[in-house]
């Protein structure tokens, strides 16, 4: 298969600049509790995130949030701060457009699509995470509601997980 | 991929997946009653936001 080159860790905190990364990672440090290490992968995450939506709108636009709570909170903080992340949105990330937030319960929104298709659209992050960062690694698998329950629920491994090709490919 | 979807569309498994999500989405209903300890109110001059 011809791979891309992944995007880096470093190229993705650089998009949202040292300060503003110090800040958050600061801010998360002290609300929580949690150790630099772990705060710093959780904005990481929230980045590839961002990243993913920005890169493949038409795909995972309007999807159900396969990140945990506590990124979603870190992005919440970063959509306070206005101007910054109207500039990470529209002028950094590679859609360049404005990327929307919407409060909804997965009850509510499973409703929609039906099972089959709301599976699908869980897993759909999957092959696109790993196109452009890498294969998952055991730094993500907390973060990743798809992939934790693949992995503990499905007794999935990582490298199977990671292997996963988009539906009709 | 095809036959994974199959499978998590099973009862048993869709509706681990659902409690799942559910944990999460409960901890983001939260998200208004965490908006005071986010210094919106109460924490906002602390916090020093400008526009």
């Amino acid at each position: 298969m011809n791979r891309q080159p992944h995007v880096r860790a470093d190229d993705l905190t650089a998009l949202l600049g040292a300060s503003l990364h110090e800040e958050v990672v600061r801010h998360f440090e002290r609300s929580t509790g949690a150790d630099r290490a772990h705060v710093e992968r959780q904005v990481l995450e929230c980045l590839r995130y961002l990243y993913l939506v920005s890169r493949h709108r038409e795909r995972l636009g309007g999807l159900f949030l396969p990140v945990e709570q506590e990124i979603d909170e870190i992005w919440h903080y970063l959509i306070l701060q206005t101007r910054e992340y109207r500039a990470l949105c529209e002028e950094r990330l590679p859609g360049r457009f404005f990327i929307e937030h919407r409060s909804i319960a997965y009850e509510e929104y499973e409703q929609e699509p039906g099972r089959e298709q709301a599976a699908e659209e869980a897993l759909r992050w999957i092959p696109l995470y790993c196109r452009e960062f890498g294969p998952f690694d055991e730094g993500a698998l907390p973060h990743w509601t798809i992939v934790r329950f693949l992995h503990e629920r499905m007794e999935m491994t990582l490298e199977d997980i990671s292997a996963l090709e988009p539906l009709g490919s | 991929m095809e036959q994974l979807i199959k499978k998590m569309a099973q009862d048993t498994v869709w509706q681990g997946w659902v409690a799942a999500n559910s944990a999460s989405a409960a901890a983001k209903d939260g998200c208004i009653s965490a908006a005071p300890k986010d210094g919106c109110i109460s924490a906002a001059p602390k916090a020093g936001c400008i526009s």
